[in-house]
Parts: C-alpha cells; sequence; structure tokens
C-alpha cells in the first residue's frame, strides 16, 4: 500500500498523443504517458496554489496502438501586434487562411496512440502558502477523491491533447487496480524490464512548484506601482520612461518569480508495466535542461 | 439583453450519418475516407467538425446586438479568401488600446479577440507571446470552452472507389476526347459518434455566453445541411444529446447550485454511455451482420427522469425535448 498522502486515478481515452520535444512539427507520442501529461490531468480535476502533486508512477493497463493520422493545420499564430492594431482599425483584419492550399494551412502528420488506459499515482504535498491547520493534506485528499469518484472536473481533462478527452475514476489501490483491470480485458499482467530510453519529465523543475505561488491582488498590484514611481519620482524624464519599459517587461504578477520553461528530462523505464516517474528517484541535478 | 456567461457543465454526444459519401478524407490515403487501421472504422477529424462549425458562422452569422455585445466574426476562414470582399462584410467594434503596462495591453488585446470571434471564444487559439521571458509558455494559449474529439463510425467501414466520367476535361491534350475517367471514393452507410465537453471555466475566461452555446448547438444540427457537395454524399445529424450539469442541490440554494454545476455532478463517460447505439432488432432478424441506413440502428437512449444521475438535464437537441433533472 502507498503512503496516505498518495492519490491514484484511472484514466483511459480513444487517443492519446504524448508528444515528444524533439518531433513537435509533426507529433510523435512517446510510447507511454509522460509525467506532465499526467500532472495535467490531475491538475485539470483539482488543483490550488496550496498543494502540488509529484508522480510517483504510471501503470499501464493498455498501452494502446500506433496511429497515423494527418490533417489540416495551420501554420500561424495570432500575433498580438496585429491584434493591437486591429482593435484600433478593425478595418485591417486579416483572417488565417486555413484548409488545403491556403496560405496560412499545411498539412501536419501525427504519431498517436491509440486506445490506452493508465493508472496514475503521485504524491499530494502542500506548498508554504498552506495555512494549517486550515489547509491540511487531508482537506485536499478529501477534495481530490471526492471529484474523482463523482466525475467533478475544473476543465475536461485531455490526454497530451484537448481533442484527446480523458475519462477518469478513483482507485484505492493502484496494484489491485492493475490487476483487476487485466482480469476484465483478459490480458496478462506485463512483465519484464523495458528501456524508454529519455523522457520528458516536466517543463519546469519541480522545487519550482513546491514554493508555491498565487497571483497578486489588485492592491498589492497597485502598491507595487507605486512604489515603483516613487522610486523614479527624482529622475529624469527621459530615464523615467526608460525605467518604466524596464519595470513592465520584469514586473511580477505572482508571488513567484516567472518560470521559463525549461524541459527536463528522466530515464524512462517500465517495469512489470510501471513507470517509476517520483523526481526524487528518477531526477538528479546534471540530468535536468540543455 | 446579453446573455450571461456559460456557468454549466456540458457534455455532448454528437450522431451523424453518411450515406454515399465521403465525410473526410485521408490526405495521406489520396483523400480515401478516413479509416482506422487497427479496427476499420471510419473517423473524422475534430478539426473537421470544427471546420464546418465555422463554415455554418461564416454564412449565418447572428445580428450583433450592440459594439459592446459579443461578435460573430471567424478568424480561421477557409481555402482563399478574397481579402476585400471579406472587409466589405465585415465589422468589428473599434476600441482603443490602453495605455499601460504591457501586460494590461495584451489583456486587452486579447479579450477583444475573444469578443469579436466567435471562434476565438469557442475553441480557442495560440497568440504569440514575443520573444520574452514566456517564449515558448502556455501563457500565450487561450483555451477555449468546447472541446471535440474525433469522431469514430460505431461499425467498420468499407469505403468504395467509384469510377466517374468527367464530360470536362481538363487538359488541352484530352480535348480531342471530350471525356476523361476520374474516380471519388465513397462510404456507402456509416454512422458516427463524437463526443464534446464544455468546461465553463473557460467560459469565463473568454467570455463564452449561453447564447454562445445555443448557437453552437445550431451550428452542429445544421452544419451538413449546408456543406453539400457531390463528394460529401448526404450527411444527417441523427442525434445531439446534451447533457447538462445543473447542480444537485434545492433551486432555492442557487449559489451552490452554480459552484457545483460548474465542476459537474456526474461522470462524462457514464453519461455518454448511457445512449447506446447498436444493430436494431430487425436487421439482425434479417441476418444483416452491417448497417445500410439508420433504419437498422436502434438508438437507444437509456436515460429517463427516473435514472437520470442527480444535478444532471439532458436535452435532446435533435428532437427539441429535454429530460430532467431529477427532482428530490
Amino acid at each position: 500500500m502507498n503512503p496516505p498522502n498518495f492519490v491514484t486515478l484511472r484514466v483511459w481515452g480513444d487517443f492519446a498523443c504524448f508528444t515528444r520535444p524533439e518531433m513537435k512539427v509533426e507529433r510523435v507520442s512517446y510510447p507511454v504517458m509522460t509525467p506532465s501529461a499526467a500532472r495535467g490531468i490531475l491538475e485539470a480535476i483539482f488543483w490550488e496554489p496550496q498543494m502540488y502533486y509529484l508522480i510517483d508512477s504510471i501503470r499501464v493497463v493498455k498501452r494502446g496502438r500506433w496511429i497515423s493520422i494527418r490533417r489540416n493545420e495551420v501554420t500561424k499564430v495570432i500575433s498580438l501586434d496585429s491584434a493591437k492594431t486591429w482593435m484600433r482599425s478593425p478595418e485591417k483584419v486579416s483572417p488565417i487562411q486555413a484548409g488545403g492550399g491556403a496560405a496560412d494551412g499545411t498539412q501536419r502528420n501525427m504519431l498517436a496512440l491509440q486506445d490506452v488506459e493508465y493508472l496514475i499515482t503521485a504524491e499530494v504535498r502542500l506548498t508554504p502558502l498552506a495555512q494549517p491547520p486550515r489547509d491540511n493534506l487531508g482537506k485536499y485528499l478529501r477534495e481530490i477523491e471526492g471529484r474523482a469518484r463523482a466525475g467533478k472536473c475544473f476543465h475536461r481533462p485531455g490526454l497530451g491533447m484537448r481533442e484527446f478527452a480523458a475519462d477518469f475514476e478513483w482507485e484505492p489501490d493502484p496494484d489491485a487496480a492493475l490487476t483487476r483491470r487485466a482480469t476484465e480485458l483478459s490480458q496478462p499482467l506485463m512483465r519484464g524490464e523495458e528501456p524508454l530510453g529519455l523522457m520528458l519529465y516536466d517543463v519546469f523543475d519541480p522545487e519550482g512548484r513546491a514554493a508555491g505561488f498565487r497571483w497578486l491582488r489588485d492592491d498589492e498590484l497597485d502598491a507595487q506601482v507605486a512604489d515603483f514611481e516613487q522610486s523614479i519620482a527624482g529622475v529624469k524624464k527621459g530615464e523615467q520612461t526608460k525605467r518604466r519599459k524596464e519595470f513592465a517587461a520584469n514586473r511580477l504578477r505572482s508571488t513567484a518569480a516567472p518560470l521559463k520553461p525549461q524541459p527536463l528530462f528522466f530515464d524512462a523505464r517500465l517495469r512489470d508495466g510501471r513507470l517509476d516517474c517520483h523526481p526524487e528517484r528518477v531526477l538528479t541535478r546534471n540530468t535536468g535542461g540543455n | 439583453m446579453s446573455s450571461p456567461i456559460l456557468t454549466n457543465r456540458h457534455d455532448f454526444l454528437l450522431l451523424f450519418e453518411v450515406t454515399n459519401g465521403n465525410p473526410n478524407g485521408d490526405p495521406d490515403a489520396g483523400n480515401l475516407p478516413r479509416i482506422d487501421p487497427n479496427t476499420n472504422r471510419g473517423m473524422v477529424t475534430d478539426v473537421c467538425l470544427k471546420r464546418k462549425v465555422r463554415n455554418f458562422l461564416e454564412l449565418f452569422p447572428p445580428a450583433r446586438e450592440s459594439e459592446a455585445e459579443n461578435g460573430y466574426s471567424v478568424l480561421i476562414k477557409q481555402g482563399a479568401v478574397i481579402e476585400r470582399e471579406q472587409k466589405k462584410a465585415e465589422t468589428h467594434a473599434a476600441q482603443a488600446v490602453p495605455k499601460g503596462s504591457a501586460d494590461q495591453q495584451a489583456e486587452a488585446a486579447k479579450n477583444w479577440l475573444c469578443r469579436e470571434f466567435f471562434d476565438m471564444r469557442t475553441f480557442g487559439g495560440v497568440v504569440s507571446t514575443g520573444d520574452g521571458v514566456l517564449k515558448g509558455s502556455a501563457f500565450g494559449q487561450v483555451r477555449g470552452p468546447v472541446q471535440f474529439t474525433f469522431g469514430q463510425s460505431i461499425h467498420a467501414i468499407t469505403p468504395l472507389e467509384v469510377t466517374i466520367t468527367r464530360c470536362a476535361v481538363t487538359k488541352e491534350d484530352d480535348a480531342k476526347k471530350e471525356r476523361t475517367m476520374g474516380n471519388k471514393h465513397i462510404v456507402p452507410y456509416a454512422l458516427y459518434a463524437a463526443k464534446g465537453y464544455v468546461s465553463p471555466a473557460f467560459a469565463e475566461r473568454t467570455g463564452f455566453t449561453e447564447a454562445d452555446l445555443d448557437l453552437l448547438f445550431q451550428a452542429l444540427l445544421h452544419m451538413f445541411e449546408h456543406d453539400r457537395s457531390a463528394a460529401r454524399g448526404e450527411m444527417v445529424v441523427r442525434g445531439l444529446y446534451d447533457f447538462e450539469h445543473v447542480g444537485t442541490q434545492h433551486p432555492n440554494n442557487a449559489e451552490q447550485n452554480k459552484r457545483e454545476a460548474r465542476l459537474g455532478c456526474a461522470h462524462a463517460h457514464v453519461l455518454l454511455e448511457g445512449v447506446k447505439v447498436a444493430l436494431s432488432d430487425d436487421a439482425r432478424a434479417a441476418g444483416k451482420t452491417f448497417p445500410e441506413s439508420f433504419a437498422d440502428y436502434a438508438v437507444t437512449n437509456t436515460w429517463t427522469a427516473e435514472n437520470l444521475p442527480r444535478g444532471i438535464k439532458l436535452d435532446l437537441r435533435h428532437a427539441g425535448s429535454a429530460i430532467g433533472p431529477r427532482q428530490g
């Protein structure tokens, strides 16, 4: 059995694509769900700044089959600068032209998985923002369990992509669930060890998450601006404009420093159908970053 | 009157059929109807369905009540559009870019996009975040409240190649022939099911209203009627089961209900699996293993006012009737 602050969810869906970062234009999925995809599912169901998830392991119930899908996509993103121009002069709006042969359209391939099912086990921890006894682990664990059992979610979770929606169910015991599902599906339990190579852990250091953060309130933001204005009151006009620009670019809107997305990788191994991915076991300081 | 922002979760099931047509060609297979090689079931991508919704909106944009209300333009258009035509046809509400920090300006620009464009507000989009610290992050992602999944056919499909005579030749060299042979691919008959989800948490962020959702369902019900072509064959929507989560509390307890309805009151898969599609008894008795028309299918909605999970209202959007929510 797992420690009491562990939760397990069974998730499944018709399709999944856990895109490898090295092949993200024409997407190629990892063969198994990544820890960051699992975190995304849990956070779609429940998340609060006072707590965070560390994905402990992912058990594979159904590996799925590979399927290749080619679709029409667009190459363009919406530029905020043009949006600002459009706001002032709406006659300048130029739509994005999608579809076969159109200026902004393109066909992209995707190598996805079909018919997958996993058991996600995660450790729930409190961040320093939690104020006991009001914010305690028990409360969050009950909330997660309640939501997972009742099918409640903040937004519909997805298996790597939003069009690959995921269904979920609470599981009290991951190992028992794995055995039960194998019997229900009349398939043998996965045995043996299979190295999956380097796998994306997440796009930020889990320690960054441990600090927790909350968005600043309006009065705090105002105070921030007032403090800044006071600090530049004595300087020259030109210098003021320059400093204001700098300030606007660097000011914080939350209690945490902005995290620059940075990929972290780990050596993924499937042992008896279980992918061990607890950061304290699989991440060492020197495997991260690029 | 302006419509309120959507506050209730919705999960919906769309059943649609194709007769002698190609619902969604596969560019990897010479425009053959998409087929899942593992099961031989037909597929229709999410983007194919979204395209039809957008095209419908372009044909029938509702009148905008005022410049302060949501607009119904479409940002991602199909094919080569004649830009000048577009400019004539569309009016957007101008808005001054606020003075202030880059953050506030970005926020204002995002909100403006969501307000003016129905597809941005509904399906979301990716906005460039420049080269700053947020480049490559999810900050530029506007997540729309509406999510479509791939449509899959209930049974395996058998695409046919049909050879046709073209009496208008394309090449100068063939002018003497007067006719050339061409071909197209059709699915003789198939019924497809696609699931969709609406997350109110994102509706708050993009300003997606209840009127917008009604409009989306209108578009889903009628999109194929305005997408007719020889290649498409006959496509008909046979069912749109919209499960609305309304909250399990007493109607007097509106605030609590609203909180509950935002997260939902039941598992989506349980609700959607309650609509069962199978070969009809008649078809089975006749020895058919394979549907030839919708008459060979029995679509059974097992949900009744008594067994529908508490806090759920089932809107049969194709029939204009509703079941639930269960009282007491």
